[in-house]
């Protein structure tokens, strides 16, 4: 008996071992990377020194196609989009005057025999290469092969805007995105190879058209002159065009053509009086995507350290009304119109920038977005609110129309309104939504309505004393998409379905709103 | 027994993993004490907050015992309604509480804001003001606006939202201004400040009455 547990327990000690050896080197060639070109795989054996992992650097020159030229210490590794340079034992590449630091030192074995870290791979060589790398897992990598597409830039000057036209070779999405100094182009899928125009930009509302290569796939930006206004962009198709204008700001009259209206005004969005009509190659423009009709600003509220109404399971209110401003903005621009966003990121804004916002661009339609909080958990639904002036009960003392200012409150006093008709006149900052609360409470119960439908509640338009909307000199809402301290709204408010739902609701209300009070 | 021996010391170089393993747990070790002690100051800083509001409320309340002529004063309080969207003055509720009753209007209206931001009790856990908000000190003009100065803690409210924010400023208003016939008009100041809004919404450029 004694010899054969003997025997047992030596079997089992052995097998042990095994699973022990087998589970350490499993370990062992996990540090190993993984490329995968379409179907096919390639490994790249890892080599341990001062207990860095390093790759040897042949391999990949040979997946990617990288040509190495060795000069004593230093390499020099060149793709098809520029060259790498690696020195023996320092962890740094240098990329066209910058340096990136690498978690280890690049390490010279042989002759022609280099080893990097594996961030060689995620940071420095997608930049030399014209084919995107992937990291699908831990140690694995896909090649993916990108076919270029050749963007040609052309440029017109206009007598009273630039004119910059992005033919591209292929068909690829474009997004096009207002920056504070610049307008961004941004091309998807393809990997773009850009041709610029021998003819440069009027200065004074485009300085520069650049093109940026950090991306993937590549980005174009318009950089902003000094007398730069606006901008209006529309596609043309065979061949694929994107075309961006580039308005100056309205001081510009000398610019205009004689041909134009005499009017001093600025390039107006409105549908009676829509842009001159393009015509490159003698084609019109598509026409979803004809004229950027109206502006409509959108302010997510809150941001930055001022989170809003935070709900116990951790949604806050500054990061819901921006993914719904967002959506919001999309949508406007799928049905032809301008959303312009006073915060894109999650940053705090003082109260009068987000006003100012809404008046720099002489928006349309003004709508502020936000998620309501109430101390009684059963209130609940989306409550549209207008801004109200403060009464001053207290008759003000005038010389003139004493009988009147003793019969009527402050603001409601004749004297004291702006007149509608003469928008030239100067208005205080707080007084500037004022002239506008007539067509603001238009708006309001129009979306109050589309609300109360998706949440199947009957909330009412209220009025309240908002420093947002006071400034504002365009139709001007207020919008508190339902309450998260009640439990169900909590549900909707944090679902990204009925998120998409908010904002098409909000769209399709400041649609209506807009067909029934077309922009002067 | 050797031959295994070696075997297994053939995956030696794998336990240098092992050093990682010791560092990723101090690593995670210490990042639990930096939580733990973060957390540790941001209730500090609040119970020393909570502190504060409890004294300032007591030192009115001894001045007033202090001061006190004729007994006390019946107060009729305002505070939030459930379910009230825009909070406007005719849509509060109210509560009847006493004060003391001095010569000194300012102390009068101390400490009718105080009982205002301890909230109602009739409806209990309908509180607008955080238990921190703290009175600084109220100001009385000549021509009936009162000045209220509240503290930083005040807009950073339990809840948020624009009805919240409306009451809170609405329930200070009308107390005041019900209670005590000198008081027309209130002016919100924070931290000494004047402010754009109490909390990002209401404006509180316009005097409330």
């Amino acid at each position: 008996m004694l010899p054969r547990r003997f025997t047992n327990l030596l079997l089992t000690y052995w097998l042990t071992s095994c699973c022990v050896f087998c589970f350490l080197s499993a370990a062992a060639l996990s540090e190993d990377l993984e490329v995968w070109i379409g179907e096919s795989k390639r490994t790249i054996h890892s080599q341990q020194r001062e207990n860095q992992t390093l790759y040897p650097l042949e391999d990949f020159a040979e997946i990617v196609g990288l040509e190495l030229l060795e000069i004593g210490d230093l390499l020099t590794v060149e793709g098809p989009r520029g060259k790498l340079q690696l020195v023996d034992g320092r962890p740094l590449v240098s990329f066209e005057a910058e340096y990136i630091l690498l978690s280890a030192p690049a390490w010279k074995r042989d002759s022609n025999d280099w080893y990097v870290s594996e961030d060689f791979l995620t940071w420095a060589l997608p930049l030399v290469i014209n084919r995107r790398l992937d990291k699908v897992s831990e140690k694995r990598y896909r090649l993916q092969g990108l076919p270029e597409n050749q963007v040609q830039v052309s440029v017109n000057n206009f007598p009273d805007h630039v004119r910059v036209v992005f033919q591209s070779s292929r068909n690829s999405p474009i997004r096009v995105r207002e920056f504070e100094t610049y307008i961004q182009i941004a091309f998807d899928e393809l990997l773009v190879q850009p041709e610029f125009p021998a003819i440069s930009p009027d200065r004074r509302l485009v300085s520069s058209v650049d093109f940026d290569s950090s991306n993937v796939y590549g980005t174009f930006h318009i950089h902003k002159g000094d007398l730069y206004y606006n901008f209006r962009e529309f596609t043309l198709t065979d061949p694929d065009r994107k075309v961006i204008d580039v308005y100056g700001q309205p001081s510009m009259s000398d610019w205009r053509p004689d041909t134009q209206p005499a009017s001093p005004e600025r390039p107006t969005f409105g549908a009676s009086t829509p842009f001159p009509q393009p015509n490159i190659g003698g084609e019109t423009p598509a026409p979803s995507q004809q004229t950027l009709q109206t502006l409509i600003t959108i302010d997510p509220g809150h941001g930055g350290k001022d989170f809003g109404v935070n709900s116990p399971q951790g949604i806050v209110e500054k990061s819901v009304t921006l993914r719904v401003a967002m959506r919001i903005e999309d949508l406007l621009t799928e049905m032809g119109h301008r959303g312009i966003l006073t915060r894109t990121r999650d940053v705090q804004l003082a109260v009068e920038q987000r006003g100012s916002v809404g008046n720099h661009y002489s928006s349309q339609v003004y709508l502020s977005i936000h998620v309501g909080g109430s101390p009684s958990p059963e209130t609940r639904g989306p409550v549209v609110y207008l801004h109200k002036y403060l009464e001053d009960e207290e008759p003000l003392v005038m010389d003139t129309n004493q009988e009147a200012a003793s019969f009527f409150p402050r603001r409601l006093m004749a004297p004291l309104r702006l007149p509608v008709e003469n928008k030239d006149e100067l208005v205080s900052w707080d007084e500037g939504q004022e002239q506008y609360l007539g067509i603001s409470r238009e708006l309001a119960e129009l979306l109050q309505g589309e609300l109360n439908l998706l949440w199947g509640v009957e909330n009412r338009v209220a009025e309240i004393p908002l420093a947002v909307l006071a400034p504002v000199t365009a139709p001007a809402v207020l919008i508190e998409m339902g309450f998260l301290t009640n439990a169900a709204d909590h549900d909707k408010l944090s679902s990204r379905e009925f998120q998409e739902q908010i904002a098409q609701a909000i769209t399709s209300a400041v649609l209506a709103f807009l067909a029934k009070n077309p922009a002067e | 027994m050797k031959r295994q021996r070696s075997i297994l010391s053939s995956g030696m170089d794998s336990l240098r993993k092992e050093h990682q393993t010791i560092l990723i747990a101090l690593g995670l070790v210490f990042l639990v004490i930096i939580i733990a002690y973060s957390f540790y100051a941001v209730e500090r800083q609040h119970q020393e907050a909570l502190r504060e509001a409890e004294e300032n409320r007591l030192d009115v309340e001894a001045s007033a015992l202090e001061a006190q002529s004729s007994g006390q004063l019946s107060v009729q309080l305002y505070f939030y309604q459930p379910g009230v969207m825009a909070p406007y003055p005719d849509l509060l509720i109210s509560e009847k509480r006493s004060i003391f009753l001095t010569e000194d209007i300012i102390l009068n209206a101390r400490q009718i804001v105080h009982e205002v931001i301890k909230g109602p009790t009739v409806l209990e856990g309908l509180q607008i003001f955080s238990e921190a908000a703290k009175l600084r000190q109220v100001y009385l003009l000549e021509d009936g606006t009162a000045l209220v100065d509240l503290s930083q803690e005040v807009i950073y409210p339990l809840i948020g939202g624009v009805a919240a924010e409306l009451s809170a400023l609405y329930s200070i208003t009308r107390s005041l201004t019900e209670n005590l016939e000198e008081i027309k008009r209130i002016r919100f100041l924070i931290e000494g400040q004047e402010r754009a809004t109490l909390a990002g919404h209401v404006s509180i450029r316009e005097p409330f009455m």
